[in-house]
């Protein structure tokens, strides 16, 4: 089956064609902020110079993050539509699994972390086996140091690897010590590839029909929701309170209706 | 599905702030579908819009509420012109679900694509409805995010005269109505209070009905709103909510029938378009009908449905867009400070 993938979670966007047996090609670029711009015309890019037209794919995947709010947005609202208009499959992968896929032939435990931005990172880990992989923690959210604690507990060499270990790298090495090790710094982003491998059994075997259900994975609430009586909202003719893509979680304070004048 | 050949068939898609919507029209004035998927129940406990929450309803709603505008207009995708997507202004997060869907559409059916201005949809909502009405003429765009006056000289050619320095006329309904506790959204709430209550009981200050400019205030008339409810409470005196109401908005409705009034005469125009949630107060299109009936010019604004944010307003602006040959391409963004240019 042909399937195309796409992963816009982090600052990477990430887009690979493949079937189960082969990757036709994959396409993956540093572009912060510029998911918008960039997704549809590298798909575009890729399936030209891989001779397929977009009519050929037969099934989507997309990853679900966590990752960038905005980002993640782009992504699944992108593959939603399309499965929509072409009448295709659609299975969401989650970002961390697309991360922890290369290290599944190992015998390790794989930690993934990603930046979360406000001095958290979003993590989950892996026990891996011969080519499978077991999720032994949840999606979850947490300072670095929290998660230093956690990886204590396993008393076992783990592996990290994701975007977080650009800040946080030193602090969990200083930490962790000898019981960590990094992956390659090429492995931090998501590659679209491994969302085909991960989704191909799932896509061949029927799923993916209930392309409405598919949501981005947050694990955070929106900041509002966090802390309802507080209420942070903006209705300016100022337009967004963060202006730009992927500096989500910031809203408009309240402004008091004791303005001056 | 109804083949429908020989028409010109748009759908556009507009998701600029918690309005999920999407709709077909025909031949740039026929109604198809408009459908709208309100957030307004998951705002409400904020007392406002929350953009994140916003962003995400959209990416739930986005599909359903696409397929619910082809079912019920008969149309099947592959029997359309053209898409249609806002590019700004907006919620940043809000905006960038619509475009991906927009983009996406278009890439998977190879349909042209076209952006337009949230505002410019407000003014076109009324070539939907009034099949007369030809530029030039003076638009006023009040909504919970805007308060513009412009002059829209030819289709697509726009002159912004002047907005609001700080608050939207909206968003003082809802900021007034919060601190009354009266509910969210306030627009409709004081609306209908009002209509039991006498404009001239309280005077609020009008500001800036004498500059020379085209612009808006509304932060001081918030304050004296404010005050002058604090004042009655500390003397232990009931709020005359209904007066209360009718004055506030009688002070937000005098500045814009006078400012509005003054740049028509200016460009020479004779006729006055209104547009975005707030037209569809009942008092402002009363007192805007007497008082361009006096000096003998002619109004329009849309339905109340028409109004409020929906995805029909902004197909009939693309289509204008369409006839021109004006395309966006594929790696377009969104604008969340879009201005309202061209020409």
């Amino acid at each position: 089956m042909l399937a195309l993938a796409f992963d816009t979670a982090t600052d990477a966007c990430t887009v690979a064609i493949g079937t189960e047996d082969k990757l036709y090609g994959e396409f993956t670029m540093y572009a912060p902020r510029a998911h918008m711009e960039r997704l549809i015309p590298m798909v575009d890019y890729l399936l030209k110079q891989s001779d397929f037209s977009i009519g050929d794919i037969r099934g989507l995947t997309v990853g679900l993050g966590p990752g960038s709010f905005t980002g993640v947005r782009i992504g699944v609202a992108t593959a939603k539509i399309l499965a929509q208009a072409l009448n295709l499959p659609l299975v969401g992968i989650s970002t961390l699994d697309c991360l922890a896929y290369p290290f599944t032939f190992g015998e390790e435990l794989v930690c993934v972390v990603l930046d979360a931005k406000r001095g958290e990172v979003y993590s989950a880990i892996y026990r891996c086996l011969g080519g499978k992989f077991d999720l032994i923690t949840p999606y979850q959210v947490m300072p670095p140091r929290d998660l230093c604690s956690k990886l204590k507990e396993y008393k076992q060499r783990v592996i990290l690897v994701g975007d977080a270990l650009y800040p946080y790298g030193d602090l969990l090495k200083n930490s962790l010590g000898s019981s960590v090790d990094f992956a390659p710094p090429w492995l931090w982003f998501p590659k679209a590839s491994n969302l085909i491998a991960l989704a191909m059994d799932k896509l061949l075997g029927g799923e993916g029909k209930e392309i409405f259900q598919v949501v981005p994975i947050y694990v955070r609430l929106s900041e509002a929701e966090g802390k309802v009586g507080r209420a942070p909202t903006c209705r300016g003719r100022a337009g967004p309170p963060n202006g730009r893509a992927g500096r989500e979680g910031k809203f408009f304070p309240w402004k008091p209706l004791k303005s001056p004048g | 599905m109804v083949k429908r050949l020989a028409e010109k068939l748009i759908l556009a898609i507009e998701t600029s702030c918690d309005e999920t919507a999407a709709a077909i029209i025909a031949e740039g004035k026929i109604i198809l579908s408009n459908i709208v998927s309100s957030q307004v129940d998951f705002h409400r406990k904020f007392g406002g819009v929350v953009p994140e929450i916003a962003s995400r309803k959209h990416v739930e709603l986005i599909n359903p509420v696409i397929a619910e505008a082809c079912s019920q207009a008969r149309v099947a995708l592959k029997d359309l012109t053209a898409l249609v997507v806002t590019l700004g202004p907006g919620l940043m997060g809000a905006l960038l679900v619509g475009l991906a869907a927009a983009k996406s559409l278009s890439y998977a059916t190879g349909l042209p694509l076209i952006g337009v201005n949230h505002l410019e949809g407000h003014i076109y909502a009324n070539f939907l409805e009034h099949t007369d009405l030809k530029p030039p003429f003076i638009s006023l765009v009040v909504s919970g995010g805007h308060t513009c006056l412009i002059y829209m000289e030819d289709h697509g050619r726009y002159e912004l005269l002047g907005e609001t320095l700080d608050d939207a006329a909206g968003e003082a309904f809802d900021k007034i109505a919060g601190f009354l506790k009266l509910g969210y959204p306030g627009g409709p709430i004081i609306d209908d209070l009002s209509k039991q209550g006498d404009p001239r009981a309280i005077k609020f200050p009008r500001a800036m009905l004498k500059t020379e400019d085209y612009d808006f205030s509304l932060s001081g008339l918030k304050t004296a709103v404010l005050n002058h409810v604090t004042r009655l409470k500390e003397r232990g005196e009931e709020i005359p909510l209904p007066d209360l109401c009718a004055s506030f908005q009688a002070a937000i409705i005098d500045v814009q029938i006078h400012k509005t009034l003054r740049a028509a005469k200016e460009r020479g125009v004779d006729k006055v378009v209104l547009g975005g949630g707030v037209a569809a107060n009942s008092s402002l299109r009363e007192r805007f009908r007497q008082e361009m009936e006096k000096v003998g010019m002619r109004l329009f604004y849309p339905s109340i449905p028409l109004c409020t944010d929906n995805a029909a307003m902004i197909a009939c602006a693309g289509y204008y867009r369409w006839l021109k040959g004006e395309r966006i391409s594929l790696d377009a963004n969104v604008d969340p400070n879009l201005p309202l240019c061209g020409g």
